[in-house]
């Protein structure tokens, strides 16, 4: 795939208003963005997810720093080539507006009407982008007669009409139950995999993390707190909002019973709870079941989860090892050598 | 009594048909620059816009009985240069319009303006463009609903002018009810009155149902 960035965003600051007395809402924000890539954008609400779609989209000139697109910098942009420029980059929203007292052909045919194309150029654009967005049989029916999913359907035809290298989705997932969102994520990855388009997606939602995006952006308070792979994110979250993020997918924590027990020291009465993260390892299970009996120690497994991310394993696995402390020790050092990373995050009365 | 009131309908509906055509021709342009230069980078266009809105919004607030007093060195003028009372009353009638109709306007185009906002943007459309490709076209019932709301004001501003001696229907009632001890020219005058504000608001709703 082609590496080349696409989206380059230097030392970004803003605030609501654009005047410098308020406080700001996207603080130094450096981001790159290769073309092909699709990014998640994760955050609590009001961490300025949208705010950054925003910046990206020129919707708003930032207060400083620089907004590059194709190595071209739209910062400083004369407002009418930012119109021509625009249209290079397309957005859909849960919040779009339609007009409501036109068909849905019509509303597609919109910026090109805008454009002044004309009237055959119009209608091979608007088929194409129909059949492009899936929704070739809804060209008559008014907006207001479509579901969740085919409004979103609708904002990306009408997005794909101006051929957008970037597409930045806001909260498109947003009110669409989980077969929709299927469909919808179905048909932005096949958009993609047809026009190398780049994507931007904010979402909420883990499951369109993990079917759609490549890497993930987390933000807090208006910057960029983290940058990683969707597999980085599930196996090795560093932050704690992503961590947060992640949950109530993969079980990161402990159950509820057993967090309530949890000590940070070790006595005789106490035996460990292991978390073992075995996502890049081969051979896991012979290698836990090898190591255990090697050393002689028991185990339980607690919880498991196991799921396969693109296209990587991930596997998290808590369990408790009974036994002597040391011997528990050295086990898990050797584990973490051989490929399974393990850390001990607490220990639990023994039973009785 | 037939004649009297039909002269005096004739008169009412002379002054609310000119002053609305005239408010309908001016108020909309005027509602329709107020908003689409409201979001102006340029502070010469953004002060035009602070003071036309200001202007729109304050004159809105002033009752019409003190309007018409305002304009009362303007119709005696009129008067003096031989037009009759009736045809000078317009002018305050459609000046009362103009201001109640580009006031609807622009609160109607900006409701649509903030509404696409971001969308429109986004399909890198200038202001010109949105005003033009969405904004009229989505308002147009709005618009047409407006003026047959500014028409039907009108109709009672024509019957204040007629207090102040105007004609019409208004001069009729009160100058009847007055003179004569009873209610009969008031009641008649209310019921017709009553019957053209219905009939104004019930032609837009037909033409804004119609467009649809």
């Amino acid at each position: 795939m082609d590496q080349s960035p696409i989206i380059n965003l230097k030392d970004v600051e803003s605030t609501y208003s654009g005047s410098r007395h308020e406080p700001l809402y996207l603080k130094g924000i450096n981001l790159t963005v290769n073309t092909g890539e699709t990014l998640g954008i994760i955050g609590r609400s009001g961490a300025g997810k949208s705010a950054l779609l925003r910046c990206i989209g020129l919707l708003e000139r930032p207060l400083t720093g620089l907004v590059a697109i194709d190595q071209k910098n739209l910062t400083f942009m004369a407002s009418k080539e930012l119109c021509n420029e625009r249209r290079t980059i397309g957005l859909i929203s849960s919040k779009a507006e339609f007009l409501n007292s036109k068909s849905v052909y019509n509303n597609i045919a919109l910026p090109l009407k805008i454009q002044g194309a004309s009237k055959e150029q119009i209608s091979k654009l608007v088929l194409q982008a129909l059949t492009r967005a899936e929704i070739d049989n809804k060209d008559h029916v008014l907006p207001a007669n479509l579901t969740p999913l085919q409004r979103v359907q609708l904002d990306l035809a009408r997005t794909l009409v101006n051929n957008p290298k970037i597409l930045l989705c806001d909260d498109i997932f947003v009110g669409i139950d989980h077969k929709s969102a299927e469909i919808l994520a179905a048909l932005l990855k096949k958009i993609q995999y047809d026009t190398k388009l780049t994507i931007i997606i904010t979402t909420n939602d883990a499951e369109v993390i993990k079917s759609l995006c490549t890497n993930v952006i987390i933000m807090q308070q208006g910057s960029i707190i983290e940058k990683c792979s969707v597999v980085e994110l599930f196996t090795k979250p560093k932050s704690d909002t992503a961590k947060d993020f992640i949950r109530f997918t993969t079980k990161h924590e402990l159950p509820w019973c057993l967090r309530r027990k949890i000590i940070a020291q070790n006595t005789s009465e106490h035996h460990a709870i292991v978390r073992i993260n075995f996502s890049e390892c081969l051979a896991p299970e012979e290698i836990l079941s090898n190591t255990l009996e090697a050393f002689v120690l028991k185990m339980n497994i607690i919880q498991a989860y196991q799921e396969i991310i693109q296209t990587q394993m991930i596997n998290i696995m808590l369990i408790e090892i009974f036994g002597d402390h040391d011997i528990v020790n050295d086990a898990i050092t050797f584990l973490t050598n051989n490929g399974l990373q393990s850390e001990i995050i607490g220990y639990v009365p023994n039973i009785n | 009594m037939f004649p009297t009131l039909i002269n005096a309908l004739r008169e009412t509906l002379y002054m609310v048909l000119y002053a609305g055509m005239l408010s309908a021709v001016l108020g909309i342009p005027l509602g329709i620059l107020i908003a689409s230069i409201a979001k102006s980078q340029q502070r010469w266009i953004s002060s035009i816009h602070f003071t036309l809105n200001m202007l729109v919004q304050l004159a809105n607030s002033i009752p019409y009985l003190l309007v018409m007093l305002l304009f009362i060195p303007t119709t005696n003028w009129l008067i003096n240069h031989n037009i009759s009372y009736t045809t000078a009353t317009i002018l305050p009638l459609a000046v009362a319009g103009i201001l109640h109709l580009a006031h609807n306007v622009n609160n109607i185009l900006s409701e649509v303006f903030v509404k696409w906002h971001s969308t429109t943007k986004a399909m890198g459309a200038s202001q010109k463009q949105t005003l033009l490709f969405i904004a009229i076209p989505e308002c147009l019932g709005s618009i047409v609903q407006a003026v047959s709301n500014s028409c039907s004001l009108l109709v009672g501003f024509s019957i204040i002018a007629g207090a102040l001696g105007a004609g019409g229907l208004g001069q009729l009632a009160i100058e009847k009810t007055i003179t004569e001890p009873n209610l009969k020219y008031s009641l008649v005058s209310i019921a017709i009155l009553v019957a053209i504000q219905q009939l104004i608001k019930y032609t837009g709703l037909l033409v804004v149902q119609h467009k649809e």
